[in-house]
């Protein structure tokens, strides 16, 4: 077991005076293996964001345990948890948002290696930054562009060479492919399962769209009002839904 | 039986010798962009008639927002619109700008994408939505006011009244969505563009709007141009679809047929690339309208692809009585 969470919860406080509280998430415990996809759906508001966020404590928990290979993230000191940093990372929803507009692809790229000392020298450098481009499927060329000079598809792959270039063994994909067309996001969807193959780098995979939950996870857990309601394999989700909330999901899936 | 046979035929007749409501013909919308020119749509032809939902579909950049632009005018002083868009047998786009604006938001409708970007942040939404209602019927406010409200409760908008004063901040993505709705169904439109209606959306919203935009149709027989990269949504509502790559129409028929045997490679890799269907991207990348490829635009990323597609540019052809593909080599 990679990483488990136990009775995670996180309260937001909002109104006047932050007199109002709202539970975003819920006493949810779960675990992920080692090269495992887990897939977490549920609506719009229902709280799996906040999960990812949780979970690599970009987002403090109100309670709560997390444990990541064998390390309660919760109690670590902030110096032991950069350190882990390096071993989970997160893809966010919109790339072109999540790559730094005034830098070049190659300056972005760098970053994450320079920061953990990954390579000596520039032409280590480069050659690393090579080696990643041609494993999400883009070229040389791509390294002098700005991000707004990126398709959507292409800028989500410098999004996912970055975390890659830091050998992560988990990382949070947070509707990685919602923003994208149908064509790229099966070859984003492609490049995922890949990874997970090759590096044996587990996902917490976040989407509202049943169909890709469905073919990509080794596992799902439906969210509902912060709440995991459900958790199983996709095949016995899908055919023999138990909570009434997943019934309803999947009910609402359109057929083509 | 008999009876019920000719009552079907009669119907079936009525169907085809059903009036054509938006003719568009050779339709090509070019941009001036640094001296160079980009043809965004590049030769649309196309029909709708009364009570029809023709499915747009194709992948960003393609062309197909621009196309429903292209049909209200609603484009930047850099594009020039070229061909013939027929209204009810009446050139558009000759009309002038006055005439122009009493047909927009009357007859026909366009129902933006981005439902949080589409609506004034700082006015309420029963304001929003009243200024189409005054601006085209001649109704006295108080009876304005009570048009909207009858709207926001058909619209499934709970306690109407509150949902008048709220402003869009206030509103869920689908609230605002059917806010949107609710102005351009306001005037009983004859032709409603739709772009991109369940972008972002997730599947329970998604299936909400499909059931709204499908009540909004049957119930006044409106037609519509629905905008969307999404099949599942055309597969629900769409009488017909046609398919755009890179400007152009690449394949054109009947929902049923179009999705069960789609006969134009780029159609069948799309729906090959759902996720459903494991995971089969189309090779390649869409191309910059800018710098087309010769020949078929298509051809560098279709397996079927040899020396004729790179060399002529295909036409769109006729298969049989209503579907059309373009392309040398037609999938079976």
């Amino acid at each position: 077991m990679l990483l488990m969470a136990e009775n995670l919860s996180k309260e937001f406080f909002k109104g006047r005076l932050n007199k109002s509280r709202i539970r975003a998430v819920d006493g949810v415990s779960f675990s992920i293996n080692q090269g495992e996809i887990m897939g977490l759906v549920g609506e719009s508001g229902s709280g799996k964001s906040t999960v990812g966020r949780l979970l690599l404590l970009l987002l403090e928990p109100t309670e709560g345990r997390i444990y990541f290979n064998g390390k309660e993230l919760t109690r670590l000191r902030k110096k032991e948890l950069q350190n882990l940093r390096k071993d989970m990372q997160i893809i966010f929803q919109h790339p072109q948002e999540s790559l730094n507009p005034r830098m070049k692809i190659y300056e972005s790229m760098a970053e994450p290696i320079r920061l953990y000392g990954l390579a000596d020298g520039k032409s280590r450098e480069k050659e690393e930054i090579l080696k990643l481009l041609e494993t999400v499927g883009l070229t040389e060329e791509h390294l002098e562009r700005y991000p707004h000079e990126l398709s959507g598809g292409q800028a989500q792959r410098v999004a996912i060479a970055r975390v890659l270039a830091l050998k992560p063994k988990f990382v949070v994909a947070d509707e990685p492919t919602s923003m994208l067309d149908v064509s790229v996001q099966a070859q984003i969807l492609k490049l995922i399962k890949k990874l997970q193959r090759e590096y044996k780098i587990s996902f917490l995979f976040i989407s509202h769209d049943l169909e890709v939950v469905r073919a990509i996870s080794d596992r799902i857990a439906i969210m509902q009002k912060g709440k995991i309601v459900e958790l199983g394999e996709p095949e016995q989700i899908f055919s023999m839904p138990r909570h009434p909330y997943t019934k309803y999901l999947i009910n609402s899936i359109l057929n083509l | 039986m008999v009876l019920v046979q000719t009552a079907m035929e009669n119907s079936e007749q009525k169907a085809k010798t059903a009036e054509t409501l938006l003719e568009i013909r050779n339709l090509k919308t070019y941009f001036k962009i640094n001296g160079s020119i980009v043809k965004a749509v590049d030769n649309v032809s196309l029909k709708i008639i009364n009570g029809e939902i023709l499915g747009l579909i194709g992948e960003t950049g393609c062309g197909k927002s621009v196309l429903g632009l292209s049909i209200l005018r609603l484009l930047p002083e850099n594009a020039k619109i070229e061909g013939n868009l027929l209204f009810r047998g009446k050139e558009i786009l000759s009309l002038s700008k006055a005439e122009m604006r009493k047909l927009r938001g009357k007859e026909i409708v366009l129902i933006p994408q981005n439902p949080s970007t589409s609506l004034n942040p700082l006015m309420q939404i029963g304001c929003q939505v009243l200024e189409a209602v005054i601006r085209h019927h001649n109704l006295k406010k108080s009876e304005a006011v009570s048009k909207v409200l009858d709207l926001f409760s058909k619209l499934k908008l709970q306690e109407p009244p509150r949902k008048f004063r709220d402003f869009p901040h206030q509103l869920s993505g689908g609230m605002k969505q059917r806010v949107l709705m609710a102005m351009g169904v306001a005037c009983n439109p004859k032709l409603i563009i739709v772009d991109e209606p369940t972008k972002g959306l997730d599947a329970v919203l998604r299936i909400e709007v499909v059931r709204m935009l499908k009540e909004t149709a049957s119930a006044a027989g409106t037609s519509m141009l629905l905008i969307t990269h999404d099949f599942s949504v055309a597969a629900a509502l769409a009488h017909r679809i046609a398919v755009m790559y890179a400007g152009e129409i690449v394949e054109m028929g009947k929902t049923a047929a179009v999705l069960r045997n789609p006969r134009h490679p780029y159609t069948a890799g799309l729906l090959n690339s759902l996720p459903g269907k494991g995971f089969n991207p189309i090779p390649g990348s869409s191309p910059s309208i800018i710098s087309l490829p010769e020949g078929c635009r298509f051809h560098p990323r279709c397996s079927r692809a040899n020396m004729k597609c790179t060399a002529s540019h295909p036409e769109l052809v006729k298969l049989n009585d209503d579907h059309f593909v373009r392309c040398f080599n037609v999938c079976f």
